[in-house]
């Protein structure tokens, strides 16, 4: 039966208060030295440390501590004024006083240029496209400096004045100037100054410009008095949007531009939120929980998508209006959102505590839509099908149809084969509708209006049969290829696709059979999420399963969402983890963005366009731009410092380390100004450890490495999924101590070698030595006793022993006595390499005068030697060989006697005599002469010398000495 | 003609000083040298032939200087090359800077002050703007005045021969100082 249509459409209106729109500020507790100090400027080079510029210094914040830049003692209180990083990575610091300090590395230093520094602060720098950096001032205009020399444009140049607020480049590398005569845009034409003008002559609603921002090709000015104007960078025109009409919120100091939004801040009014879209003012903030934010005087966007306010001494974090609650101001402290729809007109349905309404997006009116319903019965899901009409399931009531143009509604109920009234959620697509509801899924077929006279629609159940034991559906969801889908309560998910009902349980793998919300991303892929066990893929083939160790925050999911882009939302009790689906990164947006203790309604959350999404929660709604950098949205990852017994310096060029370095430490940090607390580290030094280490220190320290190869690697994660994020590494080596280098032991090998060789060698060459000279010696005891027993010498003396005896027998007695004591003496010296001198002198008188006997006077010796002479040494026998073998060769008779003469000087001892020699050769063994010159060789004290020369035969023997 | 066209300005600054109450100053003395580092060969010489006048009111200069007056080179053959080869001193008799002081600095009274002068340096014939920082030491109606400066060979089209490029520095210091005295009435 048809239920009457009572108009029970009724409105209340509401004036959307502006101040509903909450954005979330995040307060950064500086260091207490800075509590009284305003912050001047921020900046940030690249994905990592955020510069932070005082009245009371240059700091370096990494999102947990603040680092002070020393420099000298001048240098400690350099009043920064203006930030700037140089593609060569220099980052340059402006003062109020005009210095202008450059820091590269850790090292600061002041540019100190040939032109002098400016006398009045620095206010900003910029690049233009020839690379040369050009800076503001407050007094002097614009400078730009080429490398070389520093020029100046100012107002005699045709700059609009001299006072300059900040100085950016537009894309096409021209350099805009605010100045408080308006805009000048310089660019150097073959080194000569250009400038253009833009004042108020131009349009320009206030000539006092105190700063500027490039958003796509228009720049953004904001002013004295007149609010903020653009200016498109091609044609130069400005337009004046709605919110600078009667502007009253003073000087605005700076401008952020986000997505269909502005933020401007001021001097006295904080910040004012602007639509870019339609110009209107959406917004103001000039106090954020107990904090004044009313002065402002610099905003910067980082590259992570968050907004740095610097409110005075107060240092904040925003998402900006990316992430905006709406607080009902009549329900300040939370309003229990049950059910969420954007219809195709931008208008937002919802339903609290207290039941439904819509909010015009332009008007901004709230309507009421009374349901005949108990106040205690709330509408828990909402859609909007393709004729516009509202389908609104209620909680026990069962469903109403609103047409929101002619305000008519229309239950369905147990009359229309609605059996169940409990409806958790609503889909359809084209005539078709479908209902999950507490008592199994319904379908109706929705052809014919449903407000028309005398229609008729019959709502099937889907139940017991097709949702054998338990038929709770809390979800129902129509793919893009018409197949439907259910989350069933103990069923796992159950597609009905050709009239057939499939079912993906545990017999399939699911870990839970309590299937929650699904959604579908840009891929076809059917995403769902269980009640513990995450969410899972379903790519037509098989499940895929993401929990927390895939990088999931939270396992109480209450929603999932899936745009155009490749994201998947995660809403959770504690917010919104996006995910890309094609990396499987993630961007998690929680606590550190303001937005915890969500604990929202089931599927309470919808895409609106592509890029915006809605949530409701227990404290009312929140929209969300879903950014489209999630891979850039990371933790950036720097390995900044490697350093050597912890010294300051850094060593992250060197890899090769030598045997003595071998503790090494490194610092890590990665820049995640959201939630930096959250990150989390993962370390592994190949060669020494064999699995990835958790750590969430920034610093680790090897110490007492053995020498040989290896890799450090850190990666750095905010939940724990590693595999995800980029690893920064370093090799390096640590070289053996050099006595285990193979060149070394090769080395010492052939040193040791070397030396045995050379022991070896000169033994032998002793032992050969001594050889010779035993063989020597042994040849003159030969030759000697040879010498000595020769029968000629025996024949002569016992012939001249004959003679004697029948003359003198006194004489003969003697001569026998003698030459028994000669050869005694031969006997006694013959082992001795030297015997003294007077000793040698004593055996040759003997034997002189044996020889005496036989020659009589025609053989003659003298002997003239020095008293030193007589106590240095000779080899035994020598001079007795020279002497003898002087009688041997020579004639001796009566005509021709023969004088040997025996002298020594220094040196030498010399034997002479005059050479006359025998016809009759007596033969000659030819050991004499050449058995004297070896042993003195072999000796080692000298070499003899012969001379035989003008008659006379002469043999110098040097006299050895031994050291006393 | 340019050396009369600078002389104009002088005058004409000169002239104006009559109206603003004595505000000119003409250089009474000055002494302009020039150094060259090179590797192989020191050059140097000196001038002291500078004109020249400031507006202390206006803080507006004007200087000009003979490109031939140059003295004390190492040889006369070092001379002729300079004149002829590398200043053209023929072509290009005078060298000037004309321009602005940046500093608000007020010049009437005593003391000591470092201020950038921003102006115009026509050498060789070819202008650039240059900042050129001075010290200013006024004292009794006298200011000296003090510079030094380098001017890049590049800058203003002077060519060197590769085979004496090792003898010339890319890069030549000026070093300047002159007195002021204001204008005689």
């Amino acid at each position: 039966m048809i239920k009457s249509l009572p108009v029970l459409f009724s409105i209340f209106m509401f004036a959307a208060s502006v101040s509903g729109q909450k954005a979330y500020f995040r307060n950064i507790r500086l260091p207490d030295e800075l509590q009284q100090t305003s912050i001047t400027c921020l900046y940030q080079s690249d994905n990592s440390n955020m510069w932070i510029g005082t009245g009371k210094g240059l700091y370096k914040f990494d999102g947990n501590d603040f680092v002070f830049f020393h420099g000298t003692q001048k240098q400690a209180t350099l009043q920064v004024s203006a930030l700037y990083k140089t593609s060569d990575q220099i980052l340059w610091i402006g003062t109020r006083n005009g210095e202008i300090y450059q820091l590269e590395g850790d090292s600061l230093r002041l540019f100190n240029p040939e032109e002098g520094n400016p006398k009045v602060a620095i206010t900003g720098f910029a690049s233009d496209k020839s690379g040369n950096l050009w800076f503001s001032t407050y007094g002097e205009g614009v400078y730009y400096y080429d490398g070389k020399h520093i020029y100046n444009v100012n107002t005699d140049d045709g700059l609009t004045d001299n006072y300059c607020y900040t100085v950016i480049a537009d894309e096409q590398g021209r350099i805009w100037a605010a100045t408080d005569g308006g805009i000048s845009v310089c660019n150097l034409v073959n080194s000569k100054k250009n400038i253009r003008k833009i004042t108020s002559i131009e349009g320009l609603p206030d000539n006092i410009v105190l700063s500027l921002k490039l958003v796509g090709t228009e720049i953004w000015a904001g002013m004295q008095d007149a609010g903020i104007c653009k200016v498109d960078i091609r044609t130069f025109k400005i337009s004046v949007p709605k919110a600078s009409e009667k502007w009253q919120n003073g000087p605005v100091t700076d401008i952020v531009a986000g997505n269909n939004w502005m933020w401007v801040s001021t001097e006295r009014y904080g910040i004012i939120g602007i639509e870019s879209s339609s110009g209107n003012i959406n917004g103001n903030y000039t106090s954020y929980d107990g904090l004044n934010i009313s002065r402002i005087s610099h905003m910067y966007a980082d590259k992570q998508g968050n907004y740095w306010i610097a409110a005075g001494s107060q240092l904040l974090l925003s998402l900006g209006y990316d992430l905006i609650q709406y607080i009902s101001p009549e329900k300040p402290n939370g309003d229990n959102i049950h059910s969420l729809l954007i219809n195709r007109e931008g208008t937002i349905w919802y339903s609290n505590d207290d039941g439904l309404f819509s909010t015009d997006k332009q008007s901004r009116q709230k309507n009421e839509i009374k349901l005949p319903i108990d106040k205690r019965t709330h509408v828990i899901s909402l859609y909007e099908d393709d004729r516009g009409y509202i389908w609104a399931g209620t909680f026990g009531s069962g469903l109403y149809c609103i047409d929101p143009k002619s305000k008519r509604i229309k239950l369905f109920s147990e009359p229309d084969g609605l059996s169940n009234g409990n409806i958790l959620s609503i889909s359809g697509k084209g005539n078709q509708l479908w209902l999950a509801t507490l008592g199994g899924a319904y379908f109706c077929n929705m052809a014919g209006d449903p407000f028309a006279e005398g229609s008729k629609h019959v709502f099937i159940n889907y139940g017991e049969k097709q949702f054998p034991g338990n038929n709770y559906i809390y979800s129902v969801f129509i793919d893009s290829r018409d197949r439907v889908w259910f989350g069933t309560d103990g069923n796992g998910i159950t597609m009905l696709g050709k009239g057939r009902f499939t079912s993906f349980d545990k017999a399939q793998g699911l870990k839970s059979n309590v299937v929650y919300s699904i959604a579908e991303d840009s891929d076809g892929h059917i995403w769902f999420s269980t009640a513990n066990a995450g969410i899972y893929r379903y790519d037509g083939k098989s499940l895929k399963n993401f929990s927390l160790e895939n990088g999931l925050s939270d396992l109480h999911i209450t929603g999932l969402l899936a745009d155009k882009r490749h994201h998947l939302l995660i809403v959770h009790n504690n917010g919104v983890d996006i995910m890309d689906t094609r990396t499987n990164a993630f961007l998690y947006l929680s606590k550190g963005v303001g937005i915890s203790a969500l604990n929202p309604d089931l599927n309470v959350c919808t895409i609106e366009g592509n890029e915006t999404a809605w949530l409701g929660t227990q404290n009312g709604l929140i929209r969300l731009q879903i950014p489209d950098d999630i891979l850039t949205r990371q933790p950036s990852l720097q390995l900044s410092r490697v350093s050597v017994f912890l010294s300051k310096e850094n060593y992250i060029g060197t890899h090769v380390f030598s045997y003595n370095q071998n503790h090494i430490s490194f610092h890590f940090n990665a820049f995640w100004f959201i939630e930096p607390e959250l990150v989390r580290y993962q370390i592994r030094l190949k060669g020494y450890d064999i699995d990835w280490i958790d750590t969430r220190n920034t610093l680790v320290t090897y110490s007492n490495l053995s020498p040989g190869d290896y890799t450090f690697e850190v990666r750095a994660s905010v939940k724990g999924n590693f595999t995800l994020n980029d690893v920064k590494t370093f090799r390096f080596t640590i070289e053996k101590p050099f006595w285990k280098s193979t060149w070394f032991i090769m080395a010492s090998i052939v040193v040791i070698l070397l030396l045995v060789y050379l022991i070896i060698f000169t033994r032998e060459k002793r032992l050969k030595q001594r050889d010779a000279i035993e063989h020597e010696k042994i040849a003159v005891k030969f030759q000697t006793l040879r010498s000595q027993v020769n029968p000629h010498f025996l024949f002569n003396s016992f012939s001249t022993l004959i003679t004697i005896i029948d003359e003198d027998k006194e004489v003969a007695i003697e001569y026998v006595e003698k030459l028994s004591l000669f050869f005694r003496n031969i006997l006694e010296y013959r082992e001795d390499d030297l015997i003294p001198l007077s000793e040698e002198l004593k055996l040759i008188e003997t034997y002189f005068y044996l020889q005496k006997k036989r020659y009589s006077e025609n053989l003659r010796l003298d002997i003239v030697v020095n008293e030193e002479a007589l106590s240095s040494l000779i080899p035994p026998m020598v001079l007795q060989m020279l002497i003898e073998n002087a009688i041997k060769h020579n004639v001796i008779s009566a005509e021709k006697p023969l004088a040997v003469s025996i002298f020594t000087d220094e040196k030498f001892i010399t034997i002479s005599n005059k050479l006359q020699r025998k016809k009759d050769k007596e033969p000659s063994t030819g050991i004499g002469i050449t058995n004297i010159r070896d042993r003195y060789a072999l000796l080692g004290f000298g070499d003899i010398q012969i001379v035989s020369s003008c008659g006379q035969f002469t043999v110098k023997l040097p006299l050895i000495h031994f050291e006393k | 003609m340019k050396k009369n066209l600078f002389l104009f300005v002088i005058l004409l600054l000169a002239s104006a000083g009559i109206f603003a109450q004595q505000a000119v100053y003409l250089a009474r003395k000055s002494k302009v040298s020039f150094q060259s580092d090179a590797p192989l060969e020191l050059i140097k010489a000196s001038s002291t032939k500078l004109q020249g006048a400031i507006d202390v009111t206006k803080r507006t200069f004007a200087f000009s200087i003979p490109t031939d007056s140059f003295k004390g080179f190492n040889s006369p053959l070092q001379q002729e090359h300079f004149y002829e080869n590398y200043i053209e001193a023929k072509a290009y008799p005078v060298s000037t800077f004309e321009g602005k002081i940046i500093e608000q600095v007020d010049l009437l009274n005593d003391g000591n002050y470092s201020v950038r002068a921003k102006g115009k340096l026509n050498i060789h014939g070819v202008e650039q703007e240059r900042i050129i920082k001075v010290q200013l030491r006024i004292s009794q109606g006298v200011i000296y005045a003090q510079t030094n400066f380098s001017v890049l060979l590049q800058d203003h089209n002077i060519t060197i021969p590769k085979v004496v490029f090792q003898k010339i520095a890319e890069e030549i210091k000026v070093i300047v100082a002159v007195e002021f005295g204001k204008k005689q009435q």
